[in-house]
């Protein structure tokens, strides 16, 4: 799969910025068939034990997940990772939930898809407690997203990125800030790989 | 905490009060006090806003003491909005003020003749009744300024803004916060308007010179309220999640869910759930010198309130909780968190309960009042509310008034209270609360548990299909127990999960009054409170007819999961079966 890469090296506190792409979702690479249990391990680079002591609530396409080590991913897949969340509906979301039944009818259920090991690209969202955790992690290794999103980003916060940001590497470029979306624009390929590298990394 | 104080404001020279011990009611507190009081003393069939009404004020059972997060305060009534029993809680510093000067409950009795507006002081020194012309009309915050000028920052305040003065049936009741802010709520059911129909704006609470209530065995208490709090704080939820980011978490994963009503209730997602979700907002508040993380009262250890600053830094509003965020958020198509912030502030200076006045401006945008997404349209019909405009006090009654005049069939409410912010079509569990609640739609009518942890009404096994029915019914008999204790709702995600956290609880109980309870008589506490609600509802008029949900909720499939409410009427009637 084609993406071009784009490094931004910036002080800590602009990450706060890209925050909101990780909840809004990023693209990660796998293959299709595989369960969630290994999405997240195998691709996302998700320990077992994070995930058993922090990962509370999954949600496959929109639907609470029970069980990690059956359900399938396949093209096109939204999945969504977030810790324990308050109030009943919160408690009704869990993983596992005592209260399970009170949501049963958009419970994520095993499908029999195919393991067919076709290269696939899924969405993934991290929200609350694993975002806080694991969000800037992510961005330092980079995260997938479509083209028009990183413009949308710059269009809407680029002054304030610009502001704290002290250098932008298109493809092992480096590019003036302002001149970021006319040359993201002129590339063609659709997905673009953001990595972000703060300060005390350098 | 033996005392009542009754005060009856239809008095021709003016207002009276008397102090009686209280026998009737006794070992009860909080929703359990004032249910029974409002079941045995209010006729059902009275109007809400005449002088047979009466508004109850009660602390919990453990509030004043040393025992973490009991600061909720009860407030009852028969409710304007619903036309049935009400209980509305809040937090805030005047449960604990009340406890401590010795009140078990303050009922405000018959009414002042009208134009007539009167302040209430309560301190060691005993009960002033004073006429307060100088307030009329006069929004909580400006009216608390007042106050701080005359009695110092540290009496904790009861009030009402110009939407209880107008009697309408969406206004709440304000109660100060530890920075004596307005804050805190009671919101649901109109109890505003029942305030001042009483001519009552406001109350002050002064425990200067008081000290904290006593357990009977001191020892146990303190031994039981440090295993409480080592439970709060090691829980995911109430440890982390919560001092976090606070209620607004949930936006997330409610909109992932497809259960965050939307555009007044024709979607389940919203696409500009990230603008408003709780981690950006908590970012906005930190970057902005705000606090995310702060306590409503003293003694509280979860501290999901927080503080939010405007862009120039200054104090705009508490923290909006989720209700808030997703009622004027999502449910109005606004994405921009300063128009929630600031609405947020409006209903709390007017006094109106966010999710009636979320719903409401929805059922307007629906109707082609202003545009969904048109936050600055939003702002401008709140602030018609508080200058009493015709049309301001149209959406100031609430969603289902709103609704029948600007003739919207899709009206979200249950027994004309608005449905919160999980769309029961997604979650079809909460519809049973929704539907079945003697409160009207209330999420939190069915908050906590008693399956599991109390070993009642049978043990929930997770990888069986138990009834969704059945877990309602145990959801709804825990919380009116727990709402009587004057604890925090929120204690119910560590007690969900930590059996030990629920046992220092009924031990802190146990320790404070010298009783020997056990889960099954906090279970039978719950169903004792929901009988008298039921049946006071039943002769209010109520049938089970009224237990159901909007119709559209049954026909109007919901986006992304095209769901259907699909619980049978059958199943809705056997909730009070036990």
């Amino acid at each position: 799969m084609k993406y071009d890469t784009l490094l931004i090296k910036c002080h800590n506190h602009l990450t706060s910025h890209f925050m909101q792409e990780l909840q809004k979702g990023f693209y990660v690479l796998s293959k299709e068939g595989k369960t969630i249990h290994l999405f997240l391990t195998e691709d996302c680079g998700i320990s077992d034990d994070y995930i058993s002591s922090k990962v509370k609530t999954i949600f496959i396409n929109g639907e609470p997940v029970d069980d990690i080590f059956n359900i399938q991913i396949k093209e096109g897949g939204v999945c969504a990772l977030s810790g324990a969340m308050p109030g009943i509906v919160g408690a009704m979301m869990r993983a596992g939930s005592p209260y399970a039944t009170m949501r049963k009818s958009i419970s994520a259920r095993p499908d029999n898809t195919v393991e067919s090991g076709k290269k696939i690209i899924l969405k993934l969202k991290i929200f609350n407690t694993i975002l806080f955790d694991m969000g800037i992690n992510f961005l330092k290794k980079g995260i997938l997203l479509k083209k028009n999103r990183i413009i949308e980003l710059f269009l809407k916060h680029g002054k304030d990125i610009y502001a704290d940001c002290r250098k932008i590497i298109l493809n092992d470029s480096i590019i003036k800030k302002e001149e970021i979306v006319e040359n993201l624009q002129n590339k063609s390929d659709e997905l673009v790989l953001l990595k972000i590298e703060t300060d005390h990394e350098n | 905490m033996d005392k009542i104080l009754r005060i009856n404001m239809s008095e021709k020279a003016g207002p009276t009060f008397k102090e009686e011990k209280n026998e009737k009611y006794s070992g009860m507190g909080g929703r359990a006090l004032t249910t029974a009081i409002i079941a045995s003393e209010v006729h059902p069939m009275a109007h809400p806003l005449s002088v047979e009404n009466k508004l109850v004020i009660a602390p919990g059972l453990l509030s004043g003491s040393l025992a973490a997060m009991s600061g909720r305060l009860s407030i009852g009534c028969k409710s304007p909005l619903t036309g049935g029993i009400k209980e509305s809680n809040s937090g805030g510093q005047a449960a604990q003020v009340l406890a401590r000067l010795e009140y078990a409950a303050i009922i405000l009795e018959g009414m002042a003749p009208e134009g007539e507006l009167y302040q209430i002081l309560i301190n060691k020194d005993g009960v002033k009744i004073e006429k307060a012309p100088q307030y009329k009309m006069l929004p909580n915050y400006d009216l608390i300024a007042k106050v701080q000028e005359i009695h110092g920052d540290k009496v904790a305040c009861i009030s009402i803004g110009p939407a209880g003065e107008m009697k309408l049936s969406a206004s709440s009741i304000a109660i100060t916060d530890m920075e004596q802010r307005p804050t805190r709520h009671a919101g649901r059911g109109g109890v505003g308007a029942v305030m001042g129909s009483k001519g009552v704006k406001l109350i002050i609470l002064d425990d200067a010179g008081l000290k904290n209530r006593e357990a009977a065995d001191p020892e146990k208490f303190r031994a039981a309220n440090r295993k409480f709090v080592e439970g709060l704080r090691t829980h995911a939820v109430t440890g982390s999640a919560l001092p976090a980011y606070g209620t607004n978490v949930l936006v997330n994963i409610i909109n992932e869910a497809g259960g965050l009503p939307t555009n007044n209730f024709q979607n389940g997602r919203f696409p500009g759930v990230s603008a408003i979700s709780g981690e950006t907002i908590a970012d906005i508040e930190t970057r902005r010198g705000a606090n995310p993380t702060h306590g409503c009262h003293r003694g509280c250890v979860i501290r999901c309130s927080g503080t939010y600053h405007d862009k120039d830094g200054n104090f705009l509003t508490k923290q909006p909780e989720y209700e808030t965020v997703w009622a004027h958020g999502a449910n109005c198509g606004i994405d921009d968190p300063d128009t929630i912030a600031m609405l947020d502030y409006l209903d709390d200076n007017y006094g109106l309960d966010t999710i009636d006045m979320g719903a409401a401006v929805a059922v307007a945008m629906e109707a082609g009042l202003l545009k969904f997404g048109d936050g600055e349209g939003a702002i401008n019909l709140i602030k018609e509310v508080g200058k009493g405009t015709p049309l301001g006090k149209i959406i100031g009654s609430g969603a289902a008034v709103t609704a029948k005049v600007l003739g919207v069939e899709r009206a979200p409410v249950v027994k004309g209270q608005a449905i919160p912010a999980y769309d029961p079509r997604a979650i079809q569990g909460i519809g049973v609360t929704y539907a079945t609640s003697t409160q009207g739609a209330d999420h939190t009518a069915g908050y906590c548990i008693t399956a599991n942890i109390l070993k009642v009404g049978g043990f929930v096994d997770p990888l069986k299909t138990e009834g969704q029915v059945d877990l309602s019914r145990d959801l709804q008999i825990a919380t009116a127990a727990i709402d009587s204790t004057g604890m925090c709702l929120f204690i119910a995600f560590a007690i969900l999960d930590q059996p030990e956290t629920f046992q220092a609880l009924i031990d802190m109980l146990n320790a404070f009054y010298g009783l020997s309870m056990t889960g099954d008589d906090v279970a039978a506490l719950g169903k004792k409170i929901l009988t008298m609600e039921r049946d006071f509802n039943k002769k209010a008029g109520f049938t089970a007819l009224d237990d159901r949900l909007p119709r559209y909720f049954y026909t109007e499939k919901l986006p992304p999961h095209d769901a259907l409410f699909s619980v049978t009427d059958m199943e809705l009637d056997s909730v009070f079966n036990w």
